[in-house]
């Protein structure tokens, strides 16, 4: 037996999984060489990291418990999700779960919109339309609420110069009237 | 005695125990379970350390097991069945917690090669046998899944290759050189992060007391 052959025997050796038969020449080997025993002792030293911890115990009743939940689900596979363990119901966050879940928010949240949108239509409709209020140019600022202002100032200028003494001089904004006779 | 009649009977009772449970025999499939039960809590501290989720893990798996039990063909024993429902639901967690079981498989074989000849101290004399396993544990989950699985089966649960294969559908060299893959990555993580387990020509500061 090769030292090439020995590497890769090893960890078979060690695992148990040789028979006698491909075994002996392998140990025969081992005995004779030292760097190959090295190496398999080394390997061997390696197997020492997985110790087995003290035995694991289900609680007291697990498999009675277990038993009868099976056998409630029986073979409904409706049933299956609502029997499902607490602690991989709360931890599944795979995307099945929280596809699920997007989709009743999303649903949920299109009611809610629906609902309001008609709730505002209808009050809309019952709603006076818009009013002189809303309407009137009392939000006009600036020049438009001037204009209105001086148009009045000449109304009352031209009322008082009808109701006074003959035809004195006419307001200034009458030119224009003037001019037009005039011609 | 009762031990030697459990081995004898075991294999046969398993069937008989499935043929009962498929005829509606509750008590026979509380039997199954009561049968492996410790097996499988102890199989899953190995992918979780926290106990309601070992619970949920066994108990979810026996539930899997008796929701398929028409499906379970004799070819392979009840127990290679079972532990290869737990097996997936294992990975199934842990993927559902964002460990991708297949990632960060694919590497360099010259890198593998390296690590692979690699060596790493015992851990005797110096550590207890609870900070071993602590030591371990971290180090296994560090591993990608396929890794971790493959040393806990057959470290742990002290599997024979053939029933490795049976359980992960893989064959048996494939077994094998995933075997020898994960042990090498096992050395390496276990050398990063603690250095003084690597023996002295391969460590950065090499200590003489350690190697003692």
């Amino acid at each position: 037996m090769k030292c090439q052959d020995v590497y890769s025997l090893v960890p078979r050796y060690l695992d148990g999984e040789l028979s006698e038969v491909q075994a002996a020449p392998l140990r025969k080997h081992l005995l004779e060489c030292l760097s190959c025993r090295d190496a398999a002792s080394g390997q061997r030293a390696f197997k020492r990291w997985f110790v087995r911890e003290t035995a694991a115990a289900a609680p007291e009743g697990f498999a009675q418990r277990v038993a009868a939940l099976a056998v409630r689900q029986g073979g409904d596979p409706a049933q299956e999700h609502s029997v499902r363990p607490r602690l991989l119901a709360a931890t599944a966050s795979g995307p099945s779960a929280s596809l699920h879940d997007l989709r009743r928010f999303v649903l949920v949240l299109t009611a809610l919109a629906a609902g309001l949108l008609f709730v505002l239509s209808l009050a809309l409709r019952t709603q006076s339309l818009p009013t002189t209020r809303e309407l009137s140019a009392q939000d006009l600022s600036g020049e438009l609420q001037g204009a209105f202002q001086d148009l009045e100032r000449l109304n009352a200028a031209e009322r008082e110069a009808r109701d006074g003494a003959g035809v004195q001089a006419p307001a200034p904004a009458l030119g224009t009237d003037r001019g037009a006779a005039s011609r | 005695m009762a031990v030697v009649a459990l081995m004898q009977s075991t294999p046969r009772e398993d069937d008989q125990l499935v043929d009962a449970t498929l005829a509606g025999d509750g008590g026979a499939f509380a039997t199954l379970v009561e049968r492996y039960q410790d097996r499988l809590f102890g199989l899953m501290r190995h992918y979780t350390r926290n106990s309601a989720e070992i619970e949920d893990l066994v108990q979810e798996t026996f539930l899997k097991a008796y929701r398929r039990l028409d499906t379970f063909q004799r070819q392979s024993s009840f127990s290679t069945w079972i532990y290869r429902i737990a097996v997936n639901t294992a990975l199934d967690l842990l993927k559902r917690k964002g460990r991708n079981p297949v990632a960060s498989v694919e590497e360099p074989e010259e890198l593998l090669e390296a690590r692979a000849t690699s060596t790493v101290l015992a851990p005797d004399a110096r550590l207890a046998q609870q900070e071993i396993v602590r030591i371990t544990h971290e180090v296994l989950e560090q591993l990608p899944e396929i890794f971790r699985t493959v040393l806990v089966l057959r470290e742990f649960e002290d599997m024979a290759y053939q029933d490795m294969a049976d359980l992960l559908g893989i064959s048996i060299g494939t077994i094998e050189s995933r075997l020898f893959r994960a042990r090498a990555r096992f050395r390496a993580k276990l050398i990063e992060s603690y250095p003084e387990f690597a023996p002295e020509e391969s460590s950065r500061r090499p200590s003489r007391q350690e190697r003692e």
